[in-house]
């Protein structure tokens, strides 16, 4: 009887303690469902604004005919869905804030679509951003992130330092793998992906020969960047990397280089970036854009400005001289030269470059030549060869006698 | 409200423990000596400070965790002290919940003065003080709650304090790595096998999965306004204290007819 009361009482204490375990055990389970959900949605998220930023604000290195695969039809779907359901706030996915478009996301982001995005990325078929979602990527680099309890970061950072070390070695073969790791390892490392790009357009081809493999580390370095565009859109400095250290600077590409610092621009930046944009503009010939920026520069955004208005008489001086109307060019060159001595070796280029032509208009051969002569003692290396050229056209015309007017 | 009594007391035993005193050292230097790291990385001074104090706060705050949860009941079982407390009126489950509350205190006494000092090395740079870093740290308690939780169970069937300061470590190992068990249950059921899956995804459901906290290291470098901020902290938040809370089960279930 003792016994039959102690196994009662034993069972009866265990029920008390399971009934609670299995609540609990349910509200955890409940909890890290709605974690995966969560996890899910924020994959959906960075994967749609990748796709969004890659069709809207992107320039595919190559152009290849669109074919539509299962992650276009998908994205199209998606994105169509999305378009939609942002159009009850009058505007585009593209066009809402940050905010908007993550709870939009989270509303798209219910079956069906959640599970078919996740069967795609299982399966390989989503382009999704380097280190997006760990469970997709089947490199050991992928995997890293659990393997190493959570320190991806910190890891990225040792790694970072390899990278730099490696660096200086000039060990660029050892340098280039384990700084995609990196990247791969923390996404958000904007820098790295920025001195990733420098390294790709800049140092390592110095390591190879041909013009061609040259030219494919610099398309590399494009694919990179683009790449950390897609994984942190909202963010002005790989835009920026990409229009003035790849496009303008690099490979003197003023129309990409504008759009691209156009793309930095539509985010929080530095000042710098929106000079550096009108700069592009008038690179790019685009005269009257440039000078509006730096009307709108001067007005709104440094008043205190001491270049913008050395800019806008450039700039007017330029189109003057652009539409042929060489007195007016001449009046304004001789303004900018005088405000600002010392800092607009252009405006003396492009003074002796009129006089030199009038010079040579009135027969005054010699004088012309004389003209030319300053600009190659100066040593202004833009006009070098140029001088050089007109100094023997003129040598030609002197001797002739010649009533030929000179080339400008 | 004697287990008030009782976790001020394991409060005060635990913070004068030399091996905490020296953990606490260690990282303090750890964080201190961050900012010498950055002369390797010019450019990137300030992410890698970041990057090294917070792991240094993670890791340091987990060897602590499991430390004072690991050896606080073996301690006092080798002491003989328990009986003395135990004899009083005092229900047993007042005497875990001021041991764990103790525990508690401890562990964030410690990560408020590696906090601290992080983030006077971060001001003395920035010049402003991180909301979004603290809300880092913040997750990051969260986080070794539940390791304590789980290894203080594991202290309570244990006489040694060895056992369960082991055990502790693949807690938190196996904790990183549960996340696994998802993609083996897809695998599962790739292969057909449904009822393992099934069985593969409760486990992998139910038992605390630590990667989720790893959204702490990616706090720090996002926007402030990153969207999803909010809504996965206060998730994740829930699911610490629901696993804290049968921990604290399991713990009074082993404990209440052990025999001490």
């Amino acid at each position: 009887m003792a016994t039959a009361i102690t196994v009662s009482r034993r069972r009866t204490n265990a029920i008390r303690f399971l009934i609670p375990l299995v609540v609990l055990l349910f509200i955890v389970a409940r909890l890290q469902m709605r974690l995966d959900y969560l996890s899910s949605a924020y994959s959906f998220y960075g994967w749609v604004l990748a796709r969004v930023t890659e069709t809207k604000f992107l320039k595919p290195v190559v152009t290849t005919p669109k074919e539509v695969t299962d992650e276009s039809a998908f994205f199209d779907e998606v994105n169509r869905s999305l378009d939609t359901k942002a159009g009850m706030f009058g505007k585009t996915f593209s066009e809402l804030s940050e905010t908007q478009q993550w709870h939009m996301v989270l509303v798209e982001m219910k079956l069906p679509t959640r599970a078919r995005f996740e069967t795609l990325a299982r399966q390989g078929k989503l382009a999704l951003p380097m280190g997006a979602i760990e469970w997709t990527e089947e490199t050991i680099g992928g995997h890293l992130g659990s393997l190493i309890l959570g320190f991806r970061t910190a890891v990225a950072d040792l790694l970072w330092l390899k990278v730099d070390g490696y660096w200086h070695q000039g060990r660029m073969e050892m340098m280039l793998p384990i700084m995609y790791s990196v990247v791969r390892l923390d996404p958000h490392f904007i820098d790295a992906w920025a001195i990733g790009a420098w390294h790709l357009a800049y140092n390592a081809p110095v390591t190879v020969n041909t013009m061609e493999d040259k030219r494919a580390f610099i398309d590399k370095a494009v694919v990179f960047l683009q790449d950390g565009i897609k994984r942190n859109p909202h963010h002005y400095q790989l835009y920026f990397e990409l229009g003035f250290n790849i496009y303008y600077v690099k490979l003197e590409d003023y129309k990409n280089a504008a759009y691209y610092i156009e793309q930095a621009c539509r985010y929080q930046h530095p000042k710098v970036v929106d000079r550096m944009l009108l700069h592009a503009y008038e690179k790019g010939g685009e005269y009257e854009k440039a000078l509006d920026g730096w009307r709108r520069y001067l007005a709104d955004i440094d008043p205190a400005s001491l270049v913008a208005p050395r800019f806008i008489l450039q700039l007017q001086a330029e189109i003057a001289q652009r539409d042929g109307r060489e007195d007016e060019a001449f009046r304004l060159w001789q303004e900018l030269y005088n405000r600002f001595p010392g800092t607009n070796d252009q405006a003396d280029i492009e003074i002796t470059k009129i006089k030199a032509r009038r010079a040579e208009a009135a027969g005054k051969y010699d004088e012309a030549i004389a003209l030319w002569q300053s600009l190659i003692d100066k040593v202004y290396p833009t006009v070098y060869d140029e001088a050089q050229a007109n100094i023997a056209r003129l040598n030609v015309l002197k001797m002739r006698g010649g009533a030929q007017t000179g080339k400008g | 409200m004697n287990f008030l009594v009782i976790a001020a007391n394991t409060y005060r035993e635990g913070i004068r423990k030399k091996t905490l005193i020296g953990f606490l050292i260690v990282a303090l230097l750890v964080i201190g000596s961050s900012t010498f790291l950055t002369v390797f990385s010019p450019g990137e001074e300030l992410k890698m400070i970041k990057d090294v104090c917070l792991t240094a706060v993670s890791i340091f705050g987990m060897m602590i965790a499991i430390f004072t949860s690991g050896s606080m009941v073996p301690t006092e079982v080798e002491n003989k002290t328990i009986y003395t407390v135990l004899s009083k009126p005092l229900r047993r489950f007042e005497y875990l919940l001021g041991k764990f509350i103790g525990i508690q205190f401890i562990l964030i006494v410690n990560l408020v003065l590696m906090s601290a000092l992080f983030l006077v090395i971060l001001y003395t740079r920035e010049r402003i003080v991180s909301t979004i870093l603290l809300k880092s740290i913040f997750l990051t308690y969260f986080e070794l709650m539940i390791l304590s939780a789980f290894t203080f169970a594991v202290s309570i069937v244990s006489s040694s304090a060895v056992l369960p300061i082991i055990c502790g470590a693949f807690i938190y190992i196996v904790g990183h790595l549960v996340e696994y068990l998802k993609g083996l249950s897809d695998h599962a059921v790739e292969q057909g096998h449904t009822m393992l899956a099934e069985l593969i995804k409760l486990l992998y459901l139910v038992l605390p999965d630590l990667s989720n906290f790893n959204l702490r290291n990616q706090l720090i470098h996002l926007q402030p306004n990153d969207p999803r901020i909010g809504i996965t902290m206060w998730t994740l938040i829930l699911y610490a204290l629901a696993n804290v809370a049968v921990g604290i089960l399991i713990t009074y279930a082993l404990f209440r007819r052990k025999e001490v």
